[in-house]
């Protein structure tokens, strides 16, 4: 650990212990000073000779011995005894702030210096994990590595200020403090050493036994609480074996036991305390007396005896720090270990294999040579396969094996025996080049952002250049422009455009979209809907009529909110609101209905765990905030804070949605009156704060779909969405406006992990971006099983036409797959059975009917 | 008709006996209240199917198409489960089921039953019980089925 610290951070750690260094001399003139002030000024003894005493007058030193007489540098003035005392005083003063400042400047950079080690520790453990080979990760638990990346090695970044510097700062203030001493009289000194010195060594060493027994104690502590678990669990056998006394005399015995561990404990502590506090007050009383006598004597003077006391009381703070920071050290020493040992799973992969460019072509040929990968329990999933491919065309693997030759090709998985050539360059010999070989597998994880960004991910540069990270010539496109417009591309050929232009519709509109246009659609819309006697299918928005399909807040503001306080996470809070429903007597009604929406989340979800994601796509609440809300509703006389994160509940309440069946028409007819006084609250006092529904001009910020249909889409009715959402396309296309649609689609946000999507909306969308680097080959490993044989051949096609010749192999688990134009191979266990699809090997008694 | 209606009728389907009150009442609060029309369709033949229905009241023809036209082999009413099987496996639907009259219906969908039922292993044993009687069902009626046409060649015999 000493040498990770002193590589990563030698320069500055020179550079604090020169600071140390330098603030020693000025510790040890703060040590002088009060010797001078006592015996020459206040005792008067440099004023017996004259009535002025020479100050700050500085001699070259060691300079009588190099040129036989004194170089004086500065001569000084003299002082009378008076001012003599007061500049002294002041000097004292400014000796002692000098030191502070030294203190602070020292523990500013070592805070700094831990800080930026900290960093450094984090960043390189973060990018182990980005090396660490794929199988670890089958053992490897994420919350842990989090965890220790987080929070263990904090105390880390503490001790690493002061890993060189505190032994060197504390250990040279006693030796300062001790050096001083021995200046002072060499008797004292060296009986003062002489303590100081067993103290070092006599305390640890008898706090070493108080240690053991504390980790004892810890282990018999925890074998109680588990054995007071057991005695819960097995409440019904006590009683009906009667083993009451048995178990309690059971329990009394290990409580005996406890108490003599902590006993003992005590024992050993204030024993400890007791010889220690003795050695330190050892020190004076001998002072007192040694030093005493030297000075009746007059070997000593009083100044001198007086220094010596107060240099005493600076030293066993620097020694008890001195102890202490070698606990520390032992501490850290452990814990570091334990880290670094978790973070070199052996097999961890090169820093320069992954951070090579990408620009090695696989190549036209994979030769693979009695090829072995064994799963984690040692089983053989290929056995000794050899096997040449073309790079270009397609390929279905099927059988067991399938799977792991695809995630072997693509340098995901250790090979055990035998090689990959990839176009000449062994496998082993250049793994990097593997890493270029694309691989979508059967669960692909999307990372927080937009469609656009989870396509642009496999463009980014090894490091960014003017142009930012995104690689647009890897798409095949010179700009922005270009590339939005390929990705649409792909996105249609892996059959998602339909839920793109859906994601499209659900964007606010954007700056620059026709408002005539818009206008026109919206027009256009309500007249086909009445046309087709569709009209029920949509609730338009009415100013004087309560929306069903819109929520209590929607309902109130009416319009999209423009400024942050309006927004549904913290209208509930909003004055103005807040006013209006007063006024109008309805905010006690909603605190009640919160209420009651509030004990219903609990009843139902309450049993759910907490991170389901049934929470949060349904709940009001997430799963994290359930207790506190709980323990809303279980308190008598609730608060005021209580009573908005009730009606906060309330205003997400929306009928046609939850159907709790909450409002009654009363509260409806309520809710509009106070919708109009809202109206004009905010309308006369802040115009910008909301941009409300009017028939005549779209809504600025709000969703395209809601502005367009400047209503709500009956939920209940059967397919009333599809119906909608086929009706709004032919309108838009009439007005030329899909495109922004399906542009502002790549807006649309997927959700940490992609949570926001469906399982194969995510599998098309990897696939997808996969496609975007236009790779040479590109492996699917049952990247589409969640999708009927009919339609995995349709993307399939698709995707082939977009790519043209190049390579495409697919490992599928379902043995009946086939594709036209497309070599088969079917592993039959670890090996290699035969080439053809395996209906094709079982249908005439094993023989392939074709060879593809 | 609001949640605790549709309660009242969740408890009914068979499927749903093993879940305690408050789980049925997450069932309907999750999923979605659907109403059809007369004619419109609930699931169509060969279609992608990731939705199950819960009848709440009305009925509905189930046909198949068949050489012959379409042919209605089921009638299904209140109470009843329709379309489970797409959500237990990724194959299209079976079936055609058209709503007589205009029906009311709970509609599951397919990762919303996933999750509960990942949520309440008892109603994965429930829906394991009923595939497998489901299955005993089919097997004694085909074995039914066919044993006409396995003795028939001893019995030509004498």
């Amino acid at each position: 650990m000493f040498r990770y610290i002193w590589r990563h951070s030698w320069r500055d750690q020179i550079l604090i212990l020169l600071l140390v260094l330098a603030s020693l001399p000025i510790y040890f003139i703060g040590l002088d000073l009060p010797r001078t002030i006592v015996n020459e000024a206040i005792e008067g003894t440099a004023f017996q000779s004259a009535d002025t005493r020479r100050v700050l007058q500085i001699d070259l030193p060691w300079s009588d011995l190099w040129w036989g007489e004194t170089v004086n540098l500065f001569n000084g003035f003299d002082l009378e005894r008076v001012p003599f005392l007061v500049v002294m005083s002041f000097l004292f003063l400014a000796l002692v702030i000098l030191n502070g400042l030294f203190k602070l400047r020292i523990n500013t950079a070592k805070g700094r210096l831990g800080e930026r080690l900290l960093r450094q520790l984090r960043l390189t453990l973060v990018s182990r994990i980005l090396r660490f080979p794929l199988r670890h990760f089958r053992t490897a638990k994420a919350p842990e590595l989090a965890t220790m990346v987080k929070d263990e090695v904090e105390p880390l970044g503490g001790f690493i200020g002061d890993a060189y510097v505190q032994p060197v700062f504390l250990g040279g203030q006693a030796a300062t403090a001790l050096l001083f001493i021995l200046l002072q009289n060499i008797w004292l000194g060296l009986l003062a050493g002489g303590i100081a010195l067993i103290q070092t060594f006599l305390i640890p060493k008898m706090r070493a036994p108080i240690l053991h027994l504390s980790r004892e104690r810890q282990l018999v502590a925890r074998s109680l609480a588990g054995r007071v678990g057991d005695l819960v669990d097995g409440i019904a056998e006590i009683r009906s074996n009667r083993t009451f006394s048995y178990e309690r005399a059971e329990i009394a015995g290990r409580l005996e036991r406890i108490f003599d561990i902590r006993f003992a404990l005590f024992r050993k502590k204030f024993m400890v305390k007791f010889v220690n506090n003795l050695l330190s007050q050892l020190t004076p009383f001998l002072f007192f007396l040694v030093g005493g006598y030297f000075a009746i004597q007059g070997t000593l003077n009083v100044g001198q005896l007086l220094a010596v006391i107060v240099a005493y009381k600076e030293l066993p703070g620097p020694m008890k720090e001195l102890i202490d920071w070698d606990q520390r050290r032992l501490d850290t020493q452990m814990k570091y270990e334990q880290v670094i040992s978790q973070f070199s799973p052996a097999g961890l992969l090169e820093e320069a294999t992954l951070s090579a460019p990408p620009d090695a072509p696989p190549g036209d040929a994979i030769a693979i040579r009695d090829l072995t990968i064994l799963d984690a329990a040692d089983t053989p999933l290929l056995n000794h396969v050899s096997l040449d491919l073309q790079t270009a065309g397609t390929v279905v693997f099927s059988g067991d094996g399938a799977s792991a030759l695809l995630t072997a090709i693509a340098g995901l998985e250790n090979i055990d025996g035998g090689d990959i050539r990839l176009g000449g360059t062994s496998w082993s010999a250049h793994p990097s080049t593997a890493f270029h070989i694309p691989y979508v597998g059967k669960s692909a994880y999307l990372a927080d952002g937009s469609v656009f960004d989870v396509l642009a991910y496999g463009l980014m540069r090894h490091s960014p250049d003017e142009s930012g990270w995104i690689d647009y010539h890897r798409a095949g496109a010179d700009g922005p422009q270009a590339l939005r417009a390929r990705m649409l591309e792909v996105l249609h050929a892996v059959t998602l455009d339909e839920d793109l232009y859906r994601w499209g519709l659900l964007q606010p509109i954007r700056d620059g979209v026709d408002a005539g246009r818009l206008l026109q659609a919206r027009r256009a819309i309500a007249a086909r809907l009445k046309a087709d006697n569709l009209d029920d299918l949509l609730e338009p928005f009415d100013a004087a009529a309560y929306n069903h399909n819109a929520s209590i807040a929607e309902n109130l503001i009416f319009g999209f909110p423009a400024r942050p306080d309006f927004h549904s996470g913290a209208i509930s809070q909003n004055p103005v609101l807040r006013r209006v429903l007063r006024a109008e007597n309805l905010e006690q009604r909603l605190v009640g209905i919160g209420a009651e929406i509030a004990a219903f989340m609990v009843e139902i979800f309450g049993d759910v765990s907490p991170d389901n994601a049934l929470i949060e796509q349904f709940s009001f609440v997430s799963g994290d905030d359930l207790p506190e809300i709980k323990a809303i509703l279980s308190r008598e006389r609730k608060t005021d804070a209580d009573n908005t994160r009730l009606l906060d509940l309330a205003l997400k309440y929306s009928e046609s949605r939850h159907r709790l069946d909450l409002l009654n028409d009363a509260d409806r007819t309520t809710l509009i009156r106070a919708r109009q006084r809202f109206r004009i609250a905010v309308g006369t006092d802040m115009p910008d704060a909301i941009n409300f529904y009017t028939a005549n001009a779209p809504t600025k910020g709000a969703r395209l779909i809601d502005d367009i249909l400047f209503g709500r889409i009956a939920e209940y009715k059967a397919k009333a969405r599809s119906r909608i959402e086929a009706l709004i396309r032919t309108v838009l296309e009439a007005e030329g406006l899909l495109p922004v649609v399906l542009e502002a689609g790549l807006s649309f946000k997927v959700g940490s992990g992609g949570r926001l999507l469906s399982a194969n909306q995510r599998q098309l969308l990897a696939i997808a971006r996969a496609i975007m680097r236009r790779p040479d080959l590109l492996l699917l490993d049952n990247a589409l099983s969640g999708f009927g044989d009919e339609v995995q051949s349709r993307i399939i096609g698709n995707i082939t036409a977009l790519r043209g010749a190049a390579g495409l192999y697919i490992a599928s688990s379902s043995d009946i797959f086939t594709l036209a134009n497309a070599r088969h191979i079917h592993f039959d266990g670890p090996r290699l059975a035969k080439e053809g699809a395996r209906s094709q090997i079982s249908a005439v008694g094993k023989e392939p009917v074709s060879w593809v | 008709m609001g949640l605790k209606d549709e309660i009242a009728v969740l408890a009914k389907v068979p499927l749903f006996k093993p879940l305690g009150p408050s789980q049925l009442k997450l069932l309907a609060f999750t999923s979605r209240r659907v109403t059809f029309d007369d004619g419109d369709l609930l699931c169509r033949e060969g279609d992608p199917g990731d939705t199950t229905f819960v009848i709440l009241s009305g009925s509905a023809a189930v046909i198949i198409d068949t050489d012959y036209g379409p042919m209605e082999i089921a009638a299904i009413a209140t109470n009843d489960f329709v379309g489970e099987l797409a959500i237990l496996t990724d194959a299209p639907r079976t079936a055609t089921v058209r709503a007589v009259g205009s029906v009311d219906a709970l509609e599951i969908e397919k990762e919303l039953f996933l999750r509960l039922v990942r949520e309440f292993p008892d109603l994965a044993v429930q829906i394991m019980r009923d595939l497998a009687w489901r299955l005993f069902h089919t097997t004694r009626q085909l074995r039914e089925a066919k044993s006409p046409v396995l003795k028939r060649p001893p019995q030509t015999d004498t």
